[in-house]
């Protein structure tokens, strides 16, 4: 991987360690950046991660499934997508219908992969809140409406500003949670363990 | 189940996501699982009975799908299986 740019030592690796009868891999690079990747790589699929230096620009990483200095509930199961990351005690403020400054058509995906990941944390934040344009992903319609029922479902409160609805007319189509106003807004704000703001 | 939809970069994802939902199609966003693939990137979620129609909705707008696999979740936890493509290749 001597070279190649930046995705592909990771990709490499990863397609690799897919083969039910690797043990493991070993991989040359020649900068940190992929060495943090791959590093990243093995804590992700639950495998051990080592890397030698020799010399300048000259790595040798080597990951092994299964290792047994890992405890076993720090091994991902089978198949899981992403870190087991908890959100307990969080409040994540929402106030726009897209994720980011920049292409807003980037944004509003990058909002629709944001609630999808939010809804597979094994513990969830214990309340999101929608303002302003935000409040548009929890109305009728919706694309994202799925991933907020699946975290009403896990006792998620979700809470819309009913000022912002009235300004979107959408006050009678909030499909999810409940309206709330800017005292019901800063309270929740105030008593969370922490804030996650978009 | 669902059926994943991956794409070489963003573009394509975005503009796969932009052309199925003009479709009519129940298509999903998600992040791409770090088991099909390392590193950033998103992919698309369609039901099983709508993947032949987005496969053929893509291939006219000349937006290439890198990968098709099933999702099949049980206990919280995600499982992804490459899909065969079924859909013969009109380029040529």
């Amino acid at each position: 991987m001597l070279g190649k740019p930046c995705p592909m030592p990771v990709l490499e690796a990863s397609k690799a360690l897919a083969a039910p009868d690797r043990t493991g891999v070993t991989v040359l690079v020649d900068n940190t950046v992929a060495t943090a990747n791959l590093e990243r790589l093995a804590a992700n699929l639950g495998c051990a991660y080592a890397c030698n230096s020799q010399g300048e620009n000259h790595y040798r990483v080597t990951i092994t499934k299964g290792d047994l200095s890992v405890p076993a509930d720090a091994v991902l199961p089978e198949g899981k997508n992403m870190p087991a990351l908890a959100a307990e005690g969080a409040a994540v403020l929402i106030t726009s219908d897209q994720m980011g400054r920049g292409s807003e058509e980037l944004g509003k995906i990058l909002i629709k992969g944001f609630l999808f990941a939010l809804a597979e944390l094994s513990v969830p934040p214990k309340t999101l809140l929608f303002l302003n344009a935000g409040v548009k992903l929890a109305v009728e319609g919706a694309n994202t409406l799925a991933d907020l029922q699946v975290l009403a479902a896990k006792g998620v409160d979700i809470l819309a500003c009913g000022t912002c609805l009235n300004y979107y007319q959408l006050t009678d189509k909030l499909a999810v949670g409940q309206v709330t106003d800017m005292m019901g807004i800063a309270s929740r704000l105030a008593d969370a363990d922490k804030v996650i703001s978009l | 189940m669902e059926m994943i939809l991956t794409f070489e970069n963003t573009n394509f994802s975005v503009k796969g996501e932009h052309l199925l939902l003009r479709g009519g199609l129940d298509v999903k966003v998600m992040p791409l699982p770090t088991t099909i693939r390392a590193g950033c990137g998103l992919c698309l979620r369609v039901p099983p009975r709508q993947l032949a129609e987005a496969e053929t909705i893509l291939a006219d707008a000349g937006v290439p799908i890198e990968g098709v696999y099933s999702r099949k979740t049980e206990n919280g936890s995600s499982t992804y299986l490459p899909v065969e493509r079924g859909v013969p290749c009109e380029d040529d």
